[in-house]
């Protein structure tokens, strides 16, 4: 089932709180992860690799944090 | 006249017709384009005016959760970058703003059309759906009226925006060409409770705007300006509908509380998660029943850990703490699976089924049993096993619990560490045994369905013998009873999952035998949750029915009751 709507928003929401440059990759496709329109359009599918990349002055609270929450959902980062 | 579509909703409708367009070409030919920052501006401010509507419908009380979620959802699109971005430069380029929007809407459906993924495709409606708000915003014709005191709507489609701002007392019945029943805008219709048919040819559809229409869903009938006799007969239908579901649905969120003060949970039984939207409608207190077998039928291959855990997560999130009673899979008997290759067997109901296949595929149990653990972490789960016959099934099943918790610690995946274990009574041997397995389980769930067929050995498909098919006979009642009794000996609750559950007839003998959770498709919730509340301890004399020997000694009997209880109030 891959990213859902709801886990896609909240991963948009978490993102939207960070001055950071947050960004979700599966296969070569990559997407600001702040725009759930590009998170929905990356169509990331059950069992594929995600990898978030994120880069600014928050970046570590930042990716502790997304990375915790796609953790705890999905199990694979 | 028929109409062929289905009927998300049944029941009557009557009303005047209104067709609803869908476009706005008339509105747009009237706008009038005022410079590109002056077209900024407006957009600007109409996206103001769509979120302050947005948080004005999500802040409703009598929302469901699925709408709220839907809206919420809609005001993140409406804000997200990308949107707005894409419509600013098609602004910039000279474009009016209304005009900038459907482009913009058209180019991310583009983009969505690549996702293979049906339900994210889906999303491209949610884009629509707020781009249509602001072009109504910007071209003032965002107040959509409907036109008389009661009117059925007939459209291709209607957007979920629209869909929830319709007025719920002058809207009466809806006619859609679209037929996806899992559209937004359907489930809003639904929760909404408009009698709505979708997949409806329209062309062959021969009315027009103000006429009178009658539309009959359930049996897919509808008369256009009726003669006044069949009017006046289906105006007192749709009264006596009205007032059954009003009364019924008002109360159905109380609890079930006999006169004596003893609570009976009323849960669902649902095969699969979109049908916690009715659990909700109708009052259930939770799930008593998911019947998981949704997911292994009609497949080659079987689900994977993560597609159930997703489903499981889904029901106990909607729940909202309340408990989910999750079967493990029951499959075998009447439910063949293409999967596992169960063979064709000379007695299927005797033979390979329920907690059987699921001990001997211990990897295929495993990986629903992680799920069921992992759903656990989100809310209230409890795990039932069908068919039990022995201790051992039970301490075996524990055993695979175990490995299963070893497993996701070191997975480092959240569960639930305590997750509560009872079997589904539906073998004279569990019944006989009850005692010993009370022990062991932490509930028990009687499935009256199987346990009749098992107790008087009848198939109830076979229709030779199914008359002597019934619930109502002593032997099972007495099992019944017998079950509760072990049940509450040991300290631990008993439920019934089966159609007797759900039996108006049965209530009050239900709660004579101290029942304490009935679980059943969830329409039939409200209904029994008020015969309930009429029922004391000892309306029924149980002691004067277990000394009856057949079951239309037992019906008769609680006819009368029943008959009693429905003049009271």
């Amino acid at each position: 089932m891959g990213i859902h709507a709801r886990p896609a928003a909240e991963i948009a929401k978490m993102a939207a709180h960070y001055k950071s440059e947050v960004i979700l990759s599966v296969n070569n496709k990559t997407a600001n992860a702040k725009s759930l329109i590009l998170m929905i359009a990356l169509g990331a599918k059950n069992g594929t690799e995600l990898v978030l990349s994120v880069n600014g002055e928050d970046e570590d609270e930042a990716f502790e944090a997304i990375g915790r929450f796609i953790v705890n959902n999905f199990n694979e980062v | 006249m028929k109409i062929n579509g289905t009927a998300v909703t049944g029941g009557i409708a009557i009303g005047k017709v209104q067709m609803v367009a869908a476009d706005h070409d008339l509105e747009l030919g009237r706008y009038s384009y005022e410079g590109i920052a002056a077209e900024i501006q407006k957009y600007a401010e109409a996206s103001k005016e769509a979120e302050k509507s947005l948080d004005l419908y999500i802040s409703q009380e009598s929302l469901s959760d699925n709408e709220k979620q839907i809206m919420n959802s809609h005001k993140m699109l409406l804000n997200d970058f990308v949107f707005s971005d894409t419509i600013k430069r098609y602004i910039n380029n000279g474009i009016p703003a209304p005009e900038a929007i459907t482009k913009a809407v058209a180019e991310i459906e583009q983009l969505f059309m690549s996702v293979e993924d049906a339900y994210l495709k889906e999303r491209a409606a949610d884009v629509k759906d707020v781009g249509n708000r602001l072009i109504r915003i910007l071209t003032r014709s965002r107040n959509f009226e409907v036109e008389s005191e009661a009117v059925i709507l007939i459209a291709e489609d209607i957007e979920s925006s629209l869909m929830a701002a319709l007025p719920k007392k002058k809207v009466k019945g809806i006619l859609l060409g679209n037929g996806s029943q899992t559209s937004h805008a359907v489930i809003i219709a639904k929760s909404k409770g408009f009698i709505i048919s979708v997949g409806v040819d329209l062309s062959r559809l021969d009315v027009k705007n103000g006429d009178t229409l009658i539309l009959d869903t359930r049996n897919e009938l509808a008369f256009v300006n009726p003669p006044k006799d069949i009017l006046k007969q289906y105006k007192s239908m749709e009264a006596r509908q009205h007032a059954e579901t009003a009364q019924a649905i008002e109360k159905a969120p109380l609890p079930a509380k006999t006169l004596s003060g003893k609570e009976i949970i009323v849960a669902a039984n649902i095969s699969q998660p979109s049908d916690m939207e009715d659990a909700q409608r109708y009052g259930c207190q939770g799930v008593g029943l998911f019947r998981t077998e949704f997911m292994y039928m009609g497949r080659k291959q079987l689900p994977t850990e993560e597609e159930q855990f997703d489903a499981y997560r889904d029901v106990v999130q909607k729940a909202g703490g309340e408990m989910c009673v999750i079967r493990t899979a029951d499959i075998g008997g009447d439910k063949p699976l293409e999967a596992l290759r169960t063979e064709k067997e000379a007695n299927p109901f005797l033979g390979w089924r329920g907690i059987r296949i699921g001990l001997r595929n211990k990897a295929f149990f495993m990986k629903q049993i992680k799920a069921i653990l992992r759903a656990g972490a989100f809310g209230h789960v409890a795990m039932m096993i069908p068919m039990v016959v022995s201790r051992k099934e039970i301490t075996q099943t524990k055993q695979i619990v175990a490995e299963a918790m070893a497993e996701l610690d070191k997975e480092h995946k959240p569960y639930e560490k305590h997750l509560p274990i009872g079997i589904m009574v539906e073998t004279p041997a569990a019944v006989l045994m009850a005692p010993a397995l009370a022990k062991h389980v932490d509930f028990f769930s009687i499935g009256t369905n199987d346990l009749t067929q098992y107790v008087l050995a009848v198939d109830r498909q076979n229709h030779k013998v199914a008359d002597l098919y019934d619930y109502f006979h002593p032997a099972v009642i007495r099992a019944v009873h017998q079950t509760i009794k072990a049940a509450h000996q040991c300290g631990k609750w008993a439920g019934i999952c089966g159609e007797m559950a759900s039996d108006d007839l049965g209530v009050s003998l239900l709660v004579a035998l101290d029942v304490d959770e009935l679980s059943m498709a969830p329409s039939m919730a409200p209904k029994i949750k008020e015969l309930i509340r009429r029922t004391k301890q000892n309306d029924c004399d149980l002691g004067r029915i277990l000394e009856m020997t057949d079951a239309e000694e037992i019906r008769d009997y609680l006819k009368e009751l029943r008959s009693h209880m429905g003049n009271e109030k």
